[in-house]
């Protein structure tokens, strides 16, 4: 019982479309010798568990996939990264629930209606919920320090209904806490965010470098 | 035990355009639906569900079915995300109508190809990694193989492609289609070859789209007096994995069940009591496949053809409202600009393209433009409650 | 409406990698349902409703066609739904409305995952789910999201971390007694508390790692399904209920979505009281605390599950037998494969045929799945 990479020849790739070789052979140049030995074992583990035929090679293809998007922001998101640009958070307000609506819509999907109002906000709040990552999108890879992220509740937004099943709402986002001891990072706690200099906004939620508690 | 009948209760769409900039998906499927609900005389509030047709790689957004809701006023409803096309998520919709689970639901797909970047590269992940995708730089090579297997097989030449394609070009221009044009069949046949033998005139170009319609029971219908009634509707898979080792190049393998099930369900051939017929032909060779399955003969279709009785004004017109060739391949949405076009016609709404009279029509769509598996849809208006 | 059955089920071991190809692992599950019917041909199948969650995981762009042969659906419908975690009890869902429709006698319906495909890990695949424009650059990976809403949770009812790894405990001893389970274990809270940190609050063995595997199971109409077994057992409830897209404008507490799905389903299934007429619960449960979290939605009260837990009613003896099967921490996740090897459990614990895993008394169960951006129940209610 065998494991093989596919590995494409040289001859062929150069018969092919420069896009498709390319994806090809970077394909396997990521992909290398990686779990070979991963695959081997889950060969043998399955010989006898199984009333089908289990193949004497596994033959192991790599693939790159590379989709890339130029997407429309559309009229609120423009207006949102407009407004990181210039140090401010910008959102909608729905004069049905009159909910303030951050990221900001065009519509409610509560009383979905357009709404009628676009706001400012400073970005003050509290933290909704926090946590404190030690790794990135690789699980076996730690991080070199850990980094605490939140989701953000913006102050005066919150809207509660009077029923202990449903939840509250309120205009938030996701962010990343900084200026802050892990340790020390509690729920409700007041935070506001910091901004990058104002030359090097791009109108990006990273214009904000993080949110960090307001002290004193 | 009886089961619901169901009804096509509203339409709204943003009609096909080659690149819709200024608002963002959420904003285009919340203009569609407010159109939709206008056009049905009801609010979201009394829709009790959302069967959306998308495919995380057309959205570039994995799990696609995230972004759904809001924008079709269902949050907190029931919603159910068919990975496939429009008339796929409708036969969903049609089902839990007709078993009494839901019984006002919306049917909602979009799509914004003009915001990929790399199509192909995503069409050819639908393939099989093995043995395909190391080979076909451009996935409509098997749109290209089956062209010519089809025309192989009756004897047909890319001439009769190019007069399926003067036939939709045409009806677009007068239907307002984004790639409508005046071009007769010797103007085509003078493109050049793409995926011989198919030629750049004979495959469809992207086009931005979303639809969104209000699907009911009788019970949901009454009092309206402006309803289409879907009066069979059957999807049938591909015959071929994604290997397409046992594809049968050349035809439309996937209608034969369909056609069987919607004949027995209307007691005749469907071809024979229609006024219309709207497919998503992605490449015009598809259309006249689609029509050789449904008439269950190739020489029958190509007649037709030939001697003009697919076109508007004549004994069966096919895709008056331009096709996909005219209108544009919207991928997952294509079957929906079809079944809107289709419900417009039997309603009267089709305006410069409107077949007279028209009170049947059959609608159909490809899963995806390569693949051997579709959905056939039969529409009739509404008898007097 | 048109009464429906499931009247069969079949699943491939699930795995961190199994070698067999999707096909394969498809071939597998069905071949085993169709033989636990007792040996129906395919033939007597009309169709096919399948679930397998993001197409990055398989690497294929449109991956029905995975399905089309392995289910034997060539010439027939076949069809794929799909609401991220959910997908495999929205699938018995889906599958429950094919055959009351009237247009389906029999019904196949078919989950599968593979996420050993992905390299070097599945978890980068998960960066996309979040939204394009203003989360995904901040880099997130998916246990950001799950952190961030068992810290809130762990808030709302004052939890230590070591009531809720008891979740994990139970639902890996659980799993030593089911046949095809990856991850069966006597494991203590000590080992859980002392696994690393992924991202805090959760530790390794909070979550359900990768698996590949696929379950099926066959519905029938009422008159076909007493044809075809002694031991039907019925749908009588079904329900999906997806929230909005803005979960940060949402309190992450209680999951209100599975709590109106749970809602709907009893209502259909005539249950006026799940806390008493409910025999059997599988929950939903990629993380510890999410069994939890997700069975407050199911019976209607927040913070109730860890009082019940406290009191030791989640164990297959207690009086709310949660995940006797082990689930998705017991069993291992392949993702839509685990939702609807929750619903094949109940198939297995309502005919009792479960085994070591058998709860006594099992007249009626409740299978709960979840996905997408902290956005959707999906539920089926099952009785003998």
């Amino acid at each position: 019982m065998s494991v093989r990479l596919v590995k494409f020849r040289r001859e062929t790739l150069a018969g092919l479309d420069e896009g498709l070789a390319g994806l090809l052979s970077r394909a396997t140049a990521e992909v290398g010798e990686g779990r070979i030995s991963s695959w081997a074992k889950a060969l043998e583990e399955v010989k006898g568990r199984t009333e089908f035929e289990v193949p004497e090679t596994l033959v192991v293809t790599p693939y790159l996939f590379d989709f890339r998007y130029r997407r429309s922001t559309g009229v609120a998101l423009t207006r949102f990264l407009e407004g990181l640009k210039e140090g401010k958070f910008v959102g909608t307000r729905c004069s049905g629930c009159g909910r303030v609506l951050i990221p900001p819509r065009t519509f409610c999907e509560w009383c979905f209606r357009r709404v009628d109002e676009w706001i400012e906000h400073s970005g003050e709040g509290e933290v909704a919920t926090y946590s404190i990552a030690h790794i990135g999108t690789n699980p076996k890879v730690r991080l070199p320090r850990p980094e605490p992220i939140a989701v953000i509740w913006f102050e005066g937004t919150k809207v509660l209904r009077p029923n202990s099943k449903t939840v509250a709402h309120a205009a938030g986002i996701l962010h990343r806490l900084g200026e802050v001891d892990p340790q020390e990072i509690r729920i409700g706690m007041r935070v506001r965010p910091v901004w990058r200099p104002k030359e090097e906004r791009v109108g990006s939620i990273t214009d904000v470098l993080y949110f960090a508690p307001v002290r004193g | 035990m009886s089961h619901n009948k169901v009804y096509v209760l509203g339409v709204g769409e943003l009609p096909p355009t080659k690149s819709l900039k200024d608002l963002d998906f959420r904003e285009m499927t919340f203009e569609a639906a407010v159109r939709a609900y206008a056009d049905a005389g009801i609010g979201p509030s009394e829709v009790d569900g959302l069967f959306s047709a998308e495919l995380d790689f057309v959205e570039g957004i994995s799990i696609a079915d995230e972004y759904t809701p809001d924008q079709v006023g269902t949050r907190l409803k029931f919603n159910m995300l068919v990975v496939g096309d429009f008339l796929e998520a409708l036969f969903h919709a049609y089902m839990a109508v007709r078993s009494g689970l839901t019984d006002l639901v919306a049917v909602e797909s979009h799509a914004r190809p003009s915001e990929i970047e790399n199509y192909a590269d995503v069409l050819r992940s639908s393939l099989d990694p093995h043995c395909l995708r190391p080979i076909l730089s451009d996935p409509y090579a098997i749109a290209g193989l089956d062209a010519r297997a089809f025309l192989g097989r009756t004897g047909s030449t890319t001439q009769d492609l190019s007069l399926v394609a003067e036939k939709n070009l045409k009806n677009a221009a007068r239907s307002g289609g984004p790639y409508g044009e005046a071009l007769n069949a010797d103007d085509v046949e003078r493109t050049a070859f793409v995926y011989e033998p198919l030629r750049q005139k004979h495959v469809a170009q992207f086009s931005d789209y979303v639809a969104v319609v209000v699907l009911g029971s009788e019970r949901a219908a009454k009092g309206s007096d402006r309803f289409v009634e879907i009066a069979s509707i059957w999807q049938a898979g591909a015959t071929s994995g994604a290997h397409q080792w046992m594809r049968k190049w050349g035809v439309m393998e996937w209608v034969k069940g369909a056609l069987e099930r919607i004949e027995r369900d209307l007691r005749g051939n469907p071809m024979r009591s229609c006024d219309l017929v709207e497919f998503t032909e992605f490449f015009a060779h598809q259309e006249l496949q689609f029509l050789s399955a449904m008439l269950r003969s190739e020489g029958e279709a190509l007649r037709m053809l030939r001697s003009g009785d697919l076109e508007l004004g004549s004994a069966l017109p096919v895709n008056p409202s331009g096709g996909c060739l005219g209108n544009g391949n919207s991928l997952n949405a294509s079957g929906g600009r079809a079944f809107v076009s289709a419900v417009r016609q039997l309603r009267g709404e089709a305006g410069n393209v409107q077949v007279t009279g028209a009170r049947a029509a059959i609608v159909g769509s490809l899963h995806t433009e390569i693949s051997d598996s579709g959905t056939l849809v039969y529409l009739r208006t509404g008898d007097a409650m | 409406m048109r009464r429906v059955a499931i009247v069969g089920a079949g699943m491939t071991d699930f795995r961190s990698m199994l070698p067999h190809s999707s096909p394969e692992m498809i071939r597998e599950a069905v071949k085993r349902c169709l033989d636990d019917v007792g040996s129906l041909s395919i033939r007597y199948v009309d169709g096919v409703l399948c679930a397998s969650a993001p197409d990055a995981f398989d690497g294929y762009h449109d991956k029905v066609s995975i399905a089309n042969e392995a289910a034997g659906a060539i010439g027939k419908p076949i069809t794929r739904v799909f609401v991220g975690g959910g997908s495999g009890v929205a699938a018995a869902v889906s599958g429950w409305y094919h055959v009351a429709s009237g247009l389906f006698d029999t019904l196949l319906v078919v989950a599968w995952e593979k996420m050993s495909p992905p390299y070097p890990h599945a978890q980068k695949l998960f960066q996309t789910i979040f939204e394009p424009v203003i989360e995904q650059p901040l880099g997130p990976n998916l246990i950001w999201i799950f952190a961030l809403e068992m810290r809130r949770y762990m808030e709302a009812h004052n939890l230590s971390k070591e009531l809720i790894a008891e979740v994990a405990v139970k639902n890996k001893a659980n799993a030593l007694d089911h046949p095809h389970a990856q991850l069966g274990a006597k494991i203590t809270v000590e080992d859980v508390l002392r696994s690393e940190v992924m991202v805090w609050p959760v530790n390794r063995l909070d979550i359900s790692p990768t698996s590949d595997g696929a379950v099926a199971i066959l519905l029938a109409s009422e008159d076909v399904a007493r044809k075809l077994t002694d031991t039907p057992v019925w749908i009588d409830g079904v329900a999906t209920c997806l929230d909005s897209q803005y979960w940060t404008n949402r309190d992450l507490a209680f999951p209100y979505y599975v709590y109106l799905a749970a809602q709907k389903a009893y209502r259909m299934a005539g249950i006026k009281n799940p806390l008493k007429e409910v025999d059997v619960w599988e929950p939903y449960d990629p993380f510890t605390y999410k069994e939890l979290h997700h069975l407050d939605g199911l019976l209607g009260k927040p913070g109730l599950a860890p009082k019940l837990l406290k009191e030791g009613q989640l164990h297959r003896d207690g009086d709310y037998p949660a995940s006797p099967s082990g689930g998705l921490l017991g069993v291992g996740n392949p993702i839509a494969a685990a939702g609807l090897m929750k619903v094949a459990e109940l198939y297995w614990q309502l005919s009792e045929r479960a085994g070591k895993r058998q709860v006594p008394n099992a007249y009626v169960g409740v299978a709960q799945a979840w996905g997408d951006l902290m956005q959707v129940g999906t539920v089926v209610v099952c009785r003998r």
